[in-house]
């Protein structure tokens, strides 16, 4: 192109794009056109505009009619050889349906599901990363010597983070969020009334921190009054529909009028808190009856982040928190206290645990990789076993291209050709179907991975390169054998499998089938863990329980009335008021018990009258609070199975035994219940010592007769709008409650379920597809044994006898391994599973089984045939 | 292409280069529709507009002068054929023929 006049100067990289791929003889009208048409719109509008305008112009003349014809015009040898390599493959891959078919599905299957694992790993170990600033957040801990061992706690006091702040030049930002637990909001006029869940009152430096784009309103001012609440945009919907959210009032409790300053874009799924309100720290009360202030260091509640400036080490920060630990704390409690920084991309995979918080198990992720992996070489034994087998057939073929004079180097591109291209398209295929089957995943186990369109690249890239290689490694094997043959006697008809070409098969199919074995194994046992999991006794009826949660002032307050309310109901067998919902860590107080020379710290929990009837657990000895004995509310205590034991006492011998336990009460034993399960089951029971409530408890625990779930909840939301028509009928049968406590077992526990059912898919197709090949090579051998005389049974029997030995020998392989992992796994659990023979044994049973089935199928289809026939073909 | 069926686009591209004649060039022939219909198209499809036709026969072309604003590119000048004009006429015929054939009080309640 010739650089012309001064003023032509528009984009020269467009132009050049242009030339490239426009027909030379259309190229001078158009340029100029496009050209005549720059000066003008330059003369009128910017230059960046005219610019934009002329790279427009350009690419819309990527049309049928402008563009060259890319076609291999140029007649050179090797192209032409090419194009006839990739024209062969696919009439090969026309041609033998059947094996093409069984190929692309076992890839297929083996890319989409490992495409999935991908996502669902990148998503559980991409928590929080979102934040811009992540790598420089960190939240406070508290470690706390309890007996020898340091236990960390997730939060601090209240008046450490400004604090910390000040005194550390390295601490940029901190910010406090208080939990508040079940508060009601409602819009002014009382339209939309609900229970809350994840309030949080914090510091506007939140925004500073953390990376929460705003839909509405501004960061820098939106909590600075103290009448101000941040909302999220699904919480904005629910509230207000479609109207402006901005400026509209919320009532906290039906009292405490909140304006809406700012409205939050949805968050990404994989953080580890989460949260509907955000209200100003300053809004924040001590409630009611707490003996602390918000300038208490020792009131260990507040979750603390920090943000580090950018170079600071926080491991020399970290050493220097004894100091600052030292301004509030005295000698005594600095030996068993000390704070520390937790990385907040650690948090989610940390075993620091908290209701609140969302956690994951690292474990999971690490089996899940594995069986992506594990499925992927699945495939490629598979597939270079069937291509391996296949090359024989292809013999004649080669021996003709080394006769016409094809060099070995062209042959090998020839063989890796074929694979190459199954390979490709099976990629290709999934990456198709992948985004599909995240949204059925998504819903099959109940969880929210995104899906967009950057992942099509990411993935592709992967995933392709992965074909590639599987393609590779497959078709090197038959492309070395077939191009070193001897044309001669390929042509005469004397070649023969190779020894090393069967041994090469024969390990592939067994590592196969010891995968597959193992997976099988692995997910009886996991599953059949979940299970137990489910139905271990709690040591309570959790059936026909349902749970009500109520502030703690309104129970307080209408407890009585609610429960003569609710006892009309001739379906309410029984009511009573529990701490907590048999789902939460309990408080530690040091125990004073009758014989104990020192005090232990030891679990407690607090129950109101008729608890252990109401939720089916049997007084073993002595009595649980009562209307009839008042007095027990004052001085009673109430221990656990566990707890005797602990104390060395019969429960008989525990009653009436002197207790003091913390400052709450100090009395005396008045039963002893059997045990029961107040945490979720990762946890052993502990001795639990139980008081008459102290504080606020807000679950209502209602024993129901059985029937019609729904018929009865109406009934007692009707009696609920009676009594406390202001606070939301919030319930949930106890069963449901705690299925959910195991959600993050029984996701994976299915999902591992789901992936050995595929492997043991890949693996029959594979065999299916290998057995065929052999069979069909070995027609010669069955035609004349079955001349001879060779029963049909003996025919099926010499074709699968050899693959039933490899699948024995797989699975006694795969035993060892599968042990031991899961042995690991299941440690985990406080109550587990044995594992015993059985789990091995019917894994083998199934494999053989199945494969029986399929090499039946296929064999049979050799030894029906006709040797006359068969024999005639040469 | 069947018969000498001219597309929407394509009739009012060619009687552009019939009002422009003999100057009727890719940019002239953006504005002139430009003004006349207010439509905006892009100079590519008017361009892939000509040369279809000038496939079909109906437009002829040959290259004009240059000039400094269009890069010392020459101008591709377009004209009817007559086997374009005749099209052009039969288009028109067809058109009004079945204009004429509207009962009029359709057209009255416009």
């Amino acid at each position: 192109m010739s650089k012309k006049p001064s003023n032509n100067r528009s984009p020269a990289w467009a132009t050049k794009f242009l030339h490239w791929f426009c027909k030379g003889e259309l190229i001078e009208e158009i340029e100029g056109d496009i050209l005549e048409e720059y000066h003008e719109f330059k003369d009128k509008k910017k230059r960046w505009i005219a610019n934009l305008f002329y790279i427009y112009s350009v690419f819309t003349f990527l049309r049928p009619f402008a563009v060259k014809k890319i076609a291999l015009t140029t007649t050179q040898n090797n192209r032409i050889m090419y194009t006839n390599y990739l024209k062969v493959a696919f009439r090969n891959v026309r041609k033998d349906r059947v094996n093409s078919f069984i190929s692309i599905a076992g890839l297929i299957l083996a890319f989409t599901s490992s495409m999935l694992i991908y996502r669902v790993v990148q998503h559980e170990t991409n928590y929080d990363t979102f934040h811009e600033k992540s790598d420089q957040i960190y939240r406070m801990v508290l470690e706390a010597k309890r007996d020898d061992s340091w236990k960390t706690y997730p939060m601090v006091g209240p008046p450490v983070g400004p604090a910390i702040q000040e005194y550390y030049p390295e601490i940029k930002k901190a910010v406090r969020l208080r939990y508040t637990p079940t508060r009601i909001f409602s819009t002014s006029d009382n339209e939309k009334q609900f229970f809350e869940e994840k309030i949080f009152y914090t510091d506007p430096s939140i925004f500073e921190i953390f990376t929460y784009p705003f839909l509405m309103g501004n960061p820098n001012s939106a909590l600075s009054k103290n009448t101000n609440v941040v909302i999220t945009h699904e919480v904005a919907q629910k509230y207000f529909g479609s109207a402006d959210p901005m400026g509209q009032t919320l009532l906290l409790d039906n009292d405490i009028p909140f304006i809406v300053s700012g409205v939050l874009a949805p968050i990404p799924e994989n953080t580890h808190f989460k949260f509907d309100f955000l209200l100003p720290f300053e809004a924040f009360k001590v409630p009611p009856g707490y003996p602390v202030t918000l300038d208490d260091f020792g009131w260990t509640s507040f979750h603390t982040y920090v943000l580090l400036e950018k170079h600071a080490n926080p491991n020399s920060l970290v050493e220097k928190f004894s100091d600052f630990a030292g301004t509030h704390f005295d000698e005594e409690r600095i030996k068993r206290l000390k704070y520390g920084l937790q990385p907040l991309r650690d948090i989610y995979f940390g075993d620091v645990k908290n209701e609140n918080i969302a956690s994951g198990n690292k474990s999971y992720v690490i089996i899940l990789s594995s069986i992506g992996v594990l499925l992927l070489l699945l495939a490629a034994f598979n597939f270079t076993n069937i291509s391996a087998a296949k090359s024989l057939s292809r013999a004649k073929e080669t021996g003709l291209r080394k006769t016409l004079g094809s060099t070995k180097t062209a042959l090998i591109h020839r063989y890796l050709s074929e694979p190459l291209i199954i390979n490709i398209i099976a990629v290709v295929l999934s990456l198709l179907i992948t985004p599909y089957l995240l949204i059925q995943v998504n819903n099959i186990f109940n969880i929210s991975i995104s899906w967009d369109r950057g992942y099509w690249f990411e993935l592709g890239a992967i995933f392709l390169g992965i074909g590639i290689i599987i393609g590779i490694l497959s078709g090197l094997y038959p492309a070395f054998i077939m191009s070193s043959f001897k044309p001669a006697s390929i042509l005469r008809g004397s070649y023969s499998r190779s020894k090393g070409g069967s041994n090469l098969q024969k390990i592939l199919v067994t590592v196969q089938y010891a995968i597959t074995s193992f997976l099988l194994i692995g997910s009886f046992i996991i599953s059949s863990q979940v299970d137990f999991l489910q139905k271990q006794n709690l040591g309570f009826e959790s059936d026909e329980l349902l749970l009500l949660r109520i502030p703690g002032e309104e129970l307080n307050a209408k407890y009585l009335t609610i429960k003569n309310l609710m006892n009309s109901n001739s379906r309410v067998k029984g009511i009573s008021v529990g701490g907590g919902r048999m789902d939460g860590e309990n408080g530690n107080v040091p125990i004073m018990a009758e014989g104990q020379l020192e005090a232990k710290n030891l679990p407690i929990d607090a129950v109101k009258e008729d608890f252990f009837s109401t939720i089916g657990t049997p007084v073993l000895a002595g009595r649980e609070f009562s209307f009839q004995h008042p007095s027990d509310s004052i001085d009673g205590v109430i221990i656990n199975r566990e707890a005797a034991r602990y104390f060395d006492w019969s429960p008989e011998e525990a009653i009436g035994k002197k207790i003091t336990v913390g400052n709450l009460v100090d009395g005396h034993i008045i039963g002893v219940v059997e045990n029961f399960h107040n945490t979720s089951l990762h946890t052993a029971i502990n001795p639990l010592v139980i008081c008459y409530p102290a504080g606020l408890l807000e679950d209502i625990y209602i024993r129901v007769a059985p029937g019609n779930a729904s018929e009865l909840i109406e009934g007692l939301r009707l009696s609920w709008n009676e009594i406390a028509p202001d606070i939301p009928f919030d319930f949930v049968f106890m069963n449901q409650h705690l299925q959910s406590l195991y959600n993050k077992d029984i996701q994976f526990s299915k999902m591992v379920k789901l992936f050995a059912i595929l492997t043991i898919f890949i693996s029959i197709l594979g065999l299916y597809g290998l057995v065929s090949l052999i069979s069909e090579q070995r027609l010669k051998e069955i035609s004349i044994r079955k001349v001879f005389g060779a029963p049909f049974a003996q025919l099926i029997l010499s074709l699968s006898k050899s693959f039933f030995v490899l699948i024995i020998i797989a699975n006694i392989i795969a035993w060892p391994f599968a042990y031991l992992i899961s042995k690991s796994w299941i440690s985990e659990f406080a109550y587990r599973i044995n594992i015993n023979l059985m789990f091995f044994v019917s894994a083998l049973m199934i494999t053989l089984l199945v494969s029986g089935i399929t090499l039946f199928i296929q064999s049979r289809k050799v030894a029906i045939l006709s040797p006359a026939k068969t024999l005639k073909h040469e | 292409m069947k018969g000498t069926n001219l597309g929407e686009f394509e009739e009012l591209v060619m009687l552009t280069v019939g009002i422009l004649h003999p100057n009727a060039y890719g940019v002239g022939i953006k504005q002139e529709i430009l003004n006349q219909t207010k439509r905006k198209v892009t100079l590519s499809t008017i361009h892939s507009a000509l040369h279809r036709l000038e496939n079909k026969g109906l437009l002829n072309s040959h290259f004009g002068e240059s000039t400094g604003i269009r890069g010392g590119k020459r101008k591709k000048y377009f004209t009817i054929t007559a086997y374009g004009a005749r099209c052009l006429r039969e288009a028109q015929e067809i058109r009004q023929s079945m204009y004429q054939t509207i009962p009029s009080f359709v057209l009255d309640q416009a």
